[in-house]
């Protein structure tokens, strides 16, 4: 299975490298959100301080409304799911395959969100492996949740107002234990978050699960 | 059943907001309690019907099973929503305001509410029913398996 999945994973992210759909368009509208919430909090370094972990998690969830939409255009598109499905990969691997596809894409845009904000709100870690944790928990849990609803959503003709309605509630629960965690890596806030780590793994564990069983029966319409 | 809950709401209703005394440091506002309790316990068991019947639908392919599930999940959302008022009247004397952001099981409540009303939307869509139901299915069943992360 997981070979059929790297299969998978390996046809995603080339078909990214050769559009660089997340590098032109994607990125430049992660940094936009975050400079637009400088602007909205009105500058104030103090705020945007405190209020920096929950903003990066949104702003993470927003941009991943748009990975996720993009990976499912990927399938879409000239029936290209027909012939994942005809080339004898099982549904299962083809959602782990498109899971960590999706997953690789959004550390990268992570990563570039984490250093902006780093640098325009002034910010400073105080506990290292507390963020990187937190974050791959997290992104595991945005990127298993997103590969299934994004297919959910799809041929409906409704995803672009649909998707986000599905998604974003599911994931509210882990945005909240991503901001306690990242608060505290940050020395924001007087909460163990590692503590959070243990509802994050569940939640990302659970939906993953989920998506591996279910998966199959979606795409068999799309 | 008909009889029972005929008998048991006016008694309950009686007994809460008449015979109960009031609380020592809510006051009146106590007797919300008896009604917010109930309440969040039938859409719980409304949002894990709709679970039930998601996953039976997946399994069985069987109409019913969607019907149900899709019944539930409306008499859920009517439920999940009154806990929320109630929860907020509840709050205003008590909190001095009507929502407080560091209640971490009244968000997670409306965040459920926020699950169901997307599978609700879901259900709107003009589809194939079958297609419709399977991809209801999948929601339903991550709704219901959010139930015991709300009530942490």
């Amino acid at each position: 299975m997981f070979r059929d999945a790297w299969l998978v994973t390996k046809k995603d992210l080339l078909i990214e490298l050769r559009s660089r759909i997340l590098i032109n368009q994607i990125a430049p509208y992660t940094l936009l959100i975050l400079v637009l919430f400088g602007f909205a909090l009105d500058a104030d370094t103090e705020t945007l301080r405190d209020t920096g972990p929950g903003l990066f998690w949104v702003s993470t969830l927003l941009v991943a409304i748009l990975a996720i939409q993009r990976s499912v255009d990927v399938e879409t598109s000239d029936s290209a799911i027909d012939r994942l499905m005809l080339s004898g990969i099982s549904p299962t691997s083809i959602y782990v395959g498109k899971t960590i596809g999706l997953y690789l894409q959004l550390i990268v845009l992570e990563a570039l969100l984490f250093t902006v904000m780093v640098v325009l709100f002034d910010m400073s870690v105080v506990d290292y492996p507390l963020v990187i944790v937190s974050a791959v928990v997290t992104t595991l849990a945005i990127s298993s949740s997103g590969t299934l609803y994004g297919v959910i959503a799809s041929g409906l003709g409704v995803r672009e107002t649909l998707l986000p309605v599905l998604f974003l509630p599911v994931l509210a629960p882990a945005v909240i234990g991503a901001t306690r965690a990242f608060g505290d890596a940050f020395g924001r806030v007087n909460a163990d978050g590692w503590a959070w780590l243990g509802l994050l793994s569940v939640i990302a564990i659970v939906y993953t699960l989920v998506g591996m069983l279910t998966y199959g029966n979606i795409i068999e319409d799309t | 059943m008909g009889i029972s809950l005929l008998l048991g709401i006016p008694t309950l209703l009686i007994f809460s907001f008449l015979l109960s005394p009031a609380d020592d440091n809510m006051n009146d506002a106590v007797r919300l309690i008896y009604v917010h309790v109930p309440l969040a316990i039938f859409a719980y068991v409304a949002i894990i019907t709709t679970g039930i019947g998601s996953v039976f639908y997946l399994w069985k392919k069987s109409r019913w099973w969607d019907t149900v599930a899709h019944a539930s999940a409306e008499i859920g959302l009517m439920f999940c929503g009154l806990v929320l008022v109630t929860g907020s009247i509840w709050g205003r004397p008590t909190w001095n305001t009507w929502w407080e952001w560091g209640d971490v099981r009244l968000v997670t409540t409306l965040v459920l509410f926020l699950m169901i009303l997307g599978y609700l939307a879901l259900r709107q869509v003009p589809a194939n029913p079958d297609l419709r139901a399977k991809r209801s299915s999948v929601v339903g069943i991550i709704a219901a398996v959010n139930i015991p992360i709300v009530n942490r």
